[in-house]
């Protein structure tokens, strides 16, 4: 999902019509992308928290529980 | 600020590296891993991503087009976001298989194909090559930074000796970082920890630079984003397909790039770093592109128009007269070059070490059974070199190709180069359908491509080449153009390579993988690596494994036997100097136990062995698959031997019957000596005697010519008999001539019956005949066959005991042989008889009483071998039977 989301978020500036009248310009455009990367950060943040112990867990009882090679 | 003291922060500073990492590897060594193994290490790490191109380049692109330098960081963002879909499988595929690099992985994955490791390396040795280049050029750009008068021009007077001695620099730096040791996991804990430590140096400096654009020469962000606003380059222009190629490429990028790999897989210690990565390496990419359009915009505006862009980051402090800033900005340049010139080269050493230089090695020597003890020295040794020729790469690429490109561009023909390994590597992750040869294919169609879309371009028109192909395409085809394939043309130069040559890479891997079919240790390995989850549960850990002497012990007695294995442990023990009778397991030991044990069990199960016991990896699927050969091979030896000794019982068996006949003739044949001794001196002793009386005048006429007639008699015997042993003796010697007529079968029984006298004989021999069958034209030689006639009739008529003797001639043509029955109503011949009936000197009965020799049927024999027919007993005929089979045409003439 959060791929997704990304690729959605970073190539939509692609779509954007530059140009000298009135388009969207550099310093939107960049406030724009770091809002939208900030927020994948965080979102992202939050995720690996989840995720993170479980993985812990999982390797912890895999070393216990199977010495042999 | 003088050049002495920029050189000599220069030494400090890579002193203070070298410092860091070797107390890193002395942490590693002690065991205390956890604090070089944090997240935070491997995570600052990742930012060797972030070379010099960034620190100055990506200023640079601002300077001239705009926010586009920001898609080269969207990328990595976009796959670190995904790290529980690939890379966490990367990593979980390296650590199971012990995957040292990028070209181990593909060629592992394809059954460890070491022709597909080889382009791999080639490719990522031609794609890193610029981007070692361009590191060069920076730290040339930047040094002559400071040795110019006047920071207007910047061209640098001797470019090429500054990049010649920084190359070399890095060499060494490398040299002494990277290959101090050899791990089998490849890991490299004090490079690590210096990268680590350099990723904290670039972005304060960035940031410094950063901070004093914003608040020391604008007066803080929203002044800033005023005079963003006012710049040139205010305006969204940015070209929507190269932001959607660069954001893939850069994608693809942080995957395929060797030095990538390194970090990002080989060095990956746990899992669990990769879900810090994925927020806190974005985290970091954003930080360090925070700065670059304020520093852009600032550096367009303070200085003149000629100032190259690519080093704002340095000119800007040194115009405004802050020498310590610039010291600073210059240490985060040299950062970013060093760091990625030190992985870069790393990985490619390995790469190439392990899949050109070792093979190559390996295969000249002569003795290549044998384990040779230096290999830790040759491979050592290779892939020093192997650093110096790649950074010599480098700096002749550079000097080729000097200033004929500005920073970020030369890194986007490198990216494009390595991303040509994508669809190989994605694919061979994802579908266990992928093949060997589909993956050589795509990476060779997508290396040609790029190569000729993008790179051999790079070199301008003059070097390689001309301008015609540049113009007219090659061969003159227009459709070939380097810029314009298959009349695409107007694309950017860069997308349009991107784009033909991973489509035409994926196509022929694709269409190659479903033509062609895999071989057995790929489909295993497809199958580990595709189903690596399935496979592995969990985290393991790269814990040494702990080397138990004792179960060696137990293990080497089991096949040595108790004494030797001890004598061995007991000298391993005495030379490693240790009190005892056990040894520690050092590899050394370890490898010259193997050795010993191979002589045993074959090199493969002792491998197997040591390895099961030593701890190490599970056994590969290629060691099983030796062992299995070995087995193999044991086996097809014992079925051969088993096969000799069946043969040899055979022949034993037939020696036997050859004895066992041999043995009977000799009895026979001993029997019958005395029997022709017998037989030639009853008549020799009638005739003596007779003519004795003879010599007596006294006797009658009638007794005198009764006695003559007893000796004509007996001296006809005589002759008979020695007329049969001469018969015998000549046809066994084969130098009877044969006689072919064509004659008629009734005509020569009726001539056998009659030379017989069986008719006039007493008691008389009825014959029941069917003539009308008889009428038979036979080519051969009559008499012989006569002859045997004759022969089979008087043994009718001198053994058949029957009252009435009754013999029945049948014959019949039988496939194009005539064959003719003799059968009796006599009792027959016994059965234990029959097989000796045809031997010479065979007889019977008592051959007084018949009078015969016993070479009858002998001679018979002979002839019918002669004429290519056979003479044989037929049993259960209720009497004596043979059978003569004759061909109708005898084709011998001998």
């Amino acid at each position: 999902m959060m791929p997704a989301l990304g690729v959605f978020l970073f190539l939509l500036p692609a779509l954007w019509q530059g140009g000298t009248d009135g388009g969207i310009g550099t310093s939107a455009g960049l406030t724009y992308l770091v809002g939208a990367w900030l927020g994948l950060i965080l979102l992202a943040g939050g995720v690996a928290r989840r995720l993170h112990n479980p993985i812990r867990q999982r390797a912890a009882q895999q070393n216990t529980r199977s010495p042999e090679p | 600020m003088s050049f002495d003291v920029l050189i000599v922060t220069c030494l400090l500073y890579a002193a203070f590296l070298f410092v860091v990492a070797f107390a890193a590897e002395r942490r590693a060594q002690q065991g205390k891993r956890n604090w070089v193994r944090s997240s935070l290490v491997y995570t600052l790490s990742l930012s060797v991503y972030c070379t010099a191109w960034t620190f100055y380049g990506a200023v640079g692109n601002a300077a001239r087009s705009g926010l586009e330098f920001l898609a080269i960081y969207l990328g990595p963002t976009i796959v670190l976001l995904a790290w529980w879909l690939i890379l966490r499988k990367l990593v979980r595929i390296a650590r199971t298989q012990r995957i040292t690099s990028i070209a181990d992985l593909i060629a592992s994955r394809f059954g460890q194909s070491n022709g597909i490791g080889v382009i791999v390396t080639l490719i990522a040795v031609v794609g890193t090559t610029p981007y070692i280049a361009l590191q060069l050029q920076s730290v040339t750009l930047s040094f002559a930074v400071f040795t110019q008068e006047s920071i207007q021009a910047f061209a640098p007077r001797d470019a090429s000796g500054t990049a010649l001695i920084v190359a070399m620099g890095l060499a060494l730096f490398t040299i002494l970082f990277g290959t101090r040791n050899l791990d089998a996991e490849e890991r490299h804990h004090g490079v690590v920890m210096a990268i680590a430590v350099e990723a904290v140096v670039k972005l304060v400096a960035l940031m410094a630079v950063g901070a004093f654009v914003i608040w020391g020469v604008a007066s803080g962000p929203a002044d800033i984003i005023d005079r963003i606003n006012n710049s040139q380059i205010a305006q969204w222009h940015i070209d929507g397909a190269r932001w959607v190629g660069l954001t893939l490429l850069s994608a693809a990028a942080i995957l395929c790039l060797p030095r990538m790999f390194q970090v990002l897989v080989v060095e990956c210690a746990d899992e669990a770093h990769l879900a810090r990565a994925s927020w806190a390496f974005p985290l970091y990419l954003l930080l360090m592109s925070l700065f670059v359009v304020p520093i852009a915009v600032i550096g367009l505006e303070l200085l003149p128009p000629g100032a190259n862009p690519d080093l704002f980051v340095l000119t800007i402090p040194l115009a405004e007269g802050h020498g310590g800033l610039v010291l600073l900005a210059f240490l985060g340049g040299f950062s970013s070059a060093t760091s990625m010139v030190i992985v870069a080269a790393i990985a490619l050493s390995t790469m190439v070490s392990n899949h050109i230089v070792m093979p190559l090695y390996l295969s000249m020597r002569t003795t290549g059974a044998s384990r040779a003890g230096d290999v830790r020295n040759v491979i050592l040794v290779s892939r020093r070199l192997s650093i110096v020729g790649v950074l010599l790469l480098g700096y002749l690429y550079y000097s080729l190709s000097s200033g004929a490109e500005a920073l970020a561009a030369i890194g986007l023909i490198s990216f494009a180069g390595v991303a040509q390994v994508l669809p190989a590597m994605v694919g061979g992750l994802f579908w266990r359908g992928a093949t060997r040869v589909g993956a050589a294919w795509g990476l060779l169609v997508g290396f040609a491509v790029w190569a000729y879309t993008l790179f051999l371009p790079s070199f301008g028109t003059s070097l390689l080449l001309s301008e015609s192909v540049m113009q007219n395409g090659l061969w003159g085809l227009s459709w070939l153009r380097p810029y314009g394939l298959f009349g695409t043309e107007g694309l950017d130069p860069l997308v349009h390579a991107l784009f033909w040559s991973i489509t035409l890479n994926a196509a022929a891997f694709c269409i190659v993988s479903v033509l062609t079919f895999p071989t057995p240790l790929e489909r295993l390995q497809s199958a580990r690596l595709v189903d690596v989850f399935a496979n592995t549960v969990g985290a393991r850990g790269w814990s040494q494994g702990s080397v138990e002497t004792e179960d060696l012990m137990i293990m080497t007695q089991r096949i040595l036997g108790a004494r030797e294995a001890q004598a061995l442990f007991q000298e391993e023990a005495r030379r490693q100097g240790a009190a005892g009778y056990l040894p520690d397991a050092s590899p050394e030991f370890l490898e010259r136990l193997e050795r010993r044990l191979s002589g045993s069990v074959g090199s493969a199960t002792a491998n197997a062995m040591v390895g099961q016991i030593a701890g190490r990896s599970p056994t590969l699927v290629e060691d099983l698959l030796r062992v299995a050969d070995e087995a193999q091979s044991i086996l097809e030896y014992s079925q051969q031997l088993e096969q000799k000794s069946e043969e040899l019982s055979r022949t034993a068996l037939q020696l036997q019957e050859a004895n066992e006949k041999l043995t009977a003739l000799s009895v026979q044949k001993d029997a019958f000596l005395s029997q022709i001794s017998h037989e030639l001196r009853t008549p020799m002793a009638s005739i003596r005697s007779f003519s004795e009386i003879l010599r007596d005048e006294s006797l009658g006429a009638d007794q005198r010519a009764q006695f003559v007639t007893i000796i004509h008699d007996e001296a006809l015997r005589l002759t008979r008999l020695l007329n049969d042993l001469l018969d015998l003796s000549v046809l066994e010697n084969a130098q009877v001539e044969l006689n072919l007529t064509q004659t008629n079968l009734s005509d020569m029984v009726d001539k056998a019956i009659l030379a017989s006298g069986a008719k006039v004989a007493k008691p008389a021999l009825r014959f029941h005949r069917r003539k009308r069958d008889e009428q038979i034209m036979i080519d051969t030689d009559a008499d012989r066959l006569t002859q045997v006639f004759i022969n089979l009739i008087s043994n009718a008529q001198k053994y058949c005991d029957a009252e009435e003797p009754v013999l029945r001639i049948r014959a019949g043509v039988v496939e194009g042989d005539v064959i003719i029955d003799f059968t009796d109503n006599g009792s027959g011949i016994p059965v234990e008889n029959q097989a000796l009936i045809f031997e010479k000197f065979s007889r019977l009965t008592d051959g007084a009483k018949v009078g015969g020799a016993g070479l009858g049927l002998a001679i018979s024999r002979e002839i019918m071998g002669r004429l290519g027919g056979e003479i044989a007993y037929l049993s259960d005929q209720g009497g004596a039977a043979f059978r003569v089979r004759v061909p109708a045409r005898t084709a011998a003439a001998a």
